[in-house]
């Protein structure tokens, strides 16, 4: 193993986090009344409710701050927040009646005009490289009926509108008109449950509870949704009172949370973690019976059984279960026939790049799996990378070996496969599958469910055998929560605030 | 008359030691292979976080248990004295080369010349160093190199400022203006007089600066620049056992200890060194 980029901006806070544990340890609880704080690793680096960039935590902030046509619930469903009630008046056209009576936070009125303004925002660059409405839809246009009727037309039928309406925040729109896009990014005017007043970049968002929300004010007052690279400092102000959610514990660290204060809270979570494997990178990797070989390599059940202490299980499919078909099997852990397919294949003792730069525990899973490798005969090089140009490498598909990365929590077999075809924006790994892409697409504006849904395991079974990547565990999403706190943990990383409540 | 022979045993005592540790140290990297017990990349997913074998729940076979992927700690730690003291000992040497030149130029032509190594030196000191390696590794990238010779950049100036003030007396001796009187060159002149008077100090920084640059180079592995973090160095293992230092202690208080050694034997080595070599100091 050589070397690579080493310098991760993550790293080094959590160097200085340390010292600051060692010389510094809680300095006393805060009294029970005060805000509630969740404390993650990842900074907000923006509150543009058009560039949401993960699910938390500027997900979790946006959430709270904007509202959306439609919300996803924790099991896939979906909750009418801004819009009423929907329907597909013709397979093309989705109409949708809007909540009357809504203002945002600056006085500005909810409207069809509203909505047109931001869905006509998402997509103008740079919104549209995140917001991804339109291009998965297939939206064409966006109709105004009456001030509280729209419609949204497409240009083939879709199943999946309501799933995107649910990415699409609706944010006061002449504040986004007449504001820079900085600013705006910066001063976020949504109709959302929560109002920000004070956002300090690498740090900290504080938020007050909106009193005039259409829903209600909600219960927990304040909130600060703070930064804390370190995970040990994260438990320890768990412990002392100071944190109320800790986000992304690991699972050897769970334990930790456990105290007269707070306890560790863990659900099934839905993220699949692999390892990406780069299509448009080093060649061996461009050879099917190579990726395989890869997968066969990698003793995943050991390391699911040790790592995460048996917290989580391997994923048997690109889709999450209910949908997924059952057929699906993990890879076996089998060594002889991995050396046998490099073989086969001609690529014995090529060099690898192994990429690692977000995620709990990323290191430790990166280094294991480098030992499998090895011991198959690769060579194996870890590369880590800060997280900011971890994810800008993703966006860029720049990686030529193989990744650590986690697919978002989808429970929706269509949004899942997508993220594979080749013109996807999603697509990290530059996998590229004529026959796969015209399966999904096909299926995308199948309306008939039980046509579209052979068409959808299709799909699902070429890719599992096609190996994109080194496919690991569900994420386990493990969460240190205040005993003051009634929380409910969704599987899909956001934090909705709005739902917590104080225990009495 | 016994005060002064115990203070001068007390002293070779302290260089023995200083030798000693050293020596062990240099023995243990050069067979490093021979000695280790498994390889030190070796991960063994169901011997996680064993304790070392004189604690209770340990095992003989790790002695000093293993980390969280279940690799034996004694093994990285042997493995990882290669790193400290290659790194150690090359940005001391990188730097005694350009600081020692710096150092003569400066002394030697005096006025602009000096004045603008001296401008360097005083710059580079005002900078505080670790935020300088950062920056520097982080557009350079990692690597054995680019650490060896960002560590250089730290200890060139503390050649540079002693190898002057020794130049400055050095240069007005009888035998170096005798040598310029009967027509000797320059370069001849830096070379036979001036560096070869000058060696004592240079040894002795050259030891202190060791002993900086492996505590520097594990400063930065522990904060993840340098060198690629798979390879065992004592600064990274730091790091890997901060986050359970509540859990398994034995992973960070190996490797601290083992950095601590080493620079008290690299720095007792210095002080001897000092004492024998400086005959201003009281014998």
């Amino acid at each position: 193993m050589t070397s690579g980029p080493i310098l991760t901006r993550r790293q080094l806070g959590q160097g200085a986090a340390a010292l600051a544990i060692l010389m510094s340890l809680p300095s006393g609880a805060f009294a029970q009344t005060g805000p509630i704080v969740i404390a993650s690793e990842d900074d907000v680096s923006t509150l543009d409710p058009h560039l949401i960039r993960n699910n938390h935590p500027i997900g979790s902030v946006v959430w709270s701050v904007f509202d959306s046509l439609v919300r996803r619930n924790a099991d896939g469903t979906h909750e009418p927040r801004l819009a009423l009630s929907w329907e597909q008046v013709e397979p093309t056209r989705w109409r949708f009646k809007l909540r009357e009576g809504v203002t945002f936070t600056n006085g500005e009125k909810f409207d069809a005009a509203a909505v047109k303004y931001n869905f006509e925002r998402m997509n103008i660059s740079p919104f549209n490289t995140e917001s991804q409405l339109w291009p998965q839809t297939g939206l064409t246009a966006i109709e105004i009926v009456d001030p509280l009727t729209i419609d949204l037309v497409t240009s083939a039928p879709t199943i999946n509108m309501l799933y995107w309406l649910e990415e699409a925040f609706i944010g006061a729109p002449a504040h986004l008109k007449d504001t820079p896009a900085d600013v705006a990014g910066a001063k976020p005017i949504g109709s959302g449950p929560y109002v920000v007043t004070e956002w300090l970049q690498g740090d900290r968002v504080v938020l007050k509870a909106n009193a005039r929300h259409w829903n209600g004010e909600p219960a927990i007052k304040d909130v600060i949704f703070r930064d804390i690279p370190e995970l040990s400092s994260r438990i320890n102000e768990l412990k002392a009172g100071s944190v109320d959610i800790a986000v992304g514990l690991t699972p050897d660290t769970a334990d930790g949370a456990n105290s007269d204060k707070s306890k560790a809270v863990a659900v099934a979570g839905l993220r699949k973690m692999h390892m990406g494997i780069s299509c448009n990178g080093i060649e061996p990797l461009k050879d099917k019976r190579v990726r395989q070989a890869l997968n066969y390599a990698v003793d995943v059940k050991t390391m699911v059984e040790t790592l995460l202490g048996g917290q989580t299980k391997p994923i048997a499919s690109i889709v999450n279960p209910p949908n997924n078909n059952p057929d699906l099997k993990p890879f076996d852990y089998d060594p002889e026939k991995a050396k046998a397919l490099l073989a086969e294949a001609g690529f014995t003792d090529f060099e690898i790049p192994i990429a690692y730069g977000r995620y709990p525990a990323a290191k430790e899973a990166s280094e294991t799996i480098a030992a499998y490798l090895e011991a198959i005969g690769l060579k194996p090089k870890i590369e880590a990378y800060e997280p900011g140009k971890f994810v800008e490498m993703i966006r860029a598909k720049a990686f030529t070996g193989i990744y650590y990365y986690g697919w978002a929590s989808l429970i929706n077999p269509s949004v899942e496969l997508v993220i594979l075809t080749s013109d996807a924006v999603d697509n990290s790994n530059g996998y590229n599958n004529p026959d796969y892409d015209a399966l999904v697409k096909k299926a995308s504006v199948t309306l008939d469910d039980g046509e579209r849904q052979k068409l959808l395991t299709a799909a699902e079974t070429m890719i599992w055998d096609d190996c994109p990547w080194i496919y690991l565990w569900y994420l386990p999403a493990l969460y240190g929560v205040s005993n003051r706190l009634d929380f409910p943990v969704r599987p899909d990383d956001y934090v909705e605030i709005y739902r917590a409540k104080l225990k009495a | 008359m016994t005060g002064f022979s115990n203070r001068f045993l007390i002293g070779h005592a302290v260089g023995i030691a200083g030798v000693a540790i050293i020596v062990a140290a240099v023995a243990i990297a050069v067979f490093a292979p021979l000695i280790a017990p498994v390889p030190a990349s070796q991960i063994d997913l169901h011997a996680r976080l064993v304790p070392p074998a004189f604690v209770e729940g340990g095992s003989a076979k790790h002695f000093f248990g293993t980390d969280n992927l279940g690799r034996d700690i004694l093994a990285r730690l042997i493995y990882g004295s290669r790193i400290s003291l290659a790194v150690g000992t090359a940005a001391a040497l990188l730097g005694a080369v350009i600081g020692s030149l710096m150092g003569i130029l400066a002394g030697y032509f005096g006025g602009r010349v000096d004045a603008a190594i001296s401008w360097f030196v005083d710059v580079q000191l005002a900078f505080p160093f670790t935020l300088l390696a950062i920056f520097l590794l982080g557009t350079l990238g990692g690597g054995f190199y680019a650490v060896v010779i960002v560590l250089a950049l730290a200890t060139w100036v503390n050649y540079a400022r002693v190898v002057r003030a020794q130049v400055l007396t050095v240069k007005v001796q009888d035998y170096v203006l005798a040598a310029r009187a009967v027509g000797v060159g320059t370069p001849r002149t830096l070379w036979r007089y001036i560096f070869a008077n000058s060696t004592a100090p240079i040894i002795v920084v050259a030891s202190f600066s060791t002993a900086q640059a492996i505590l520097t180079q594990a400063a930065l592995s522990f904060l993840g620049v340098g060198i690629d973090p798979s390879i065992p160095s004592w600064g990274a293992m730091l790091n890997d056992g901060r986050e359970y230092l509540q859990k398994a202690w034995w992973i960070a208080t190996f490797p601290g200890l083992a950095i601590a050694l080493t620079v008290l034997g690299v720095n007792l080595f210095g002080d001897w060194l000092r004492d024998r070599l400086d005959p201003r100091s009281a014998r």
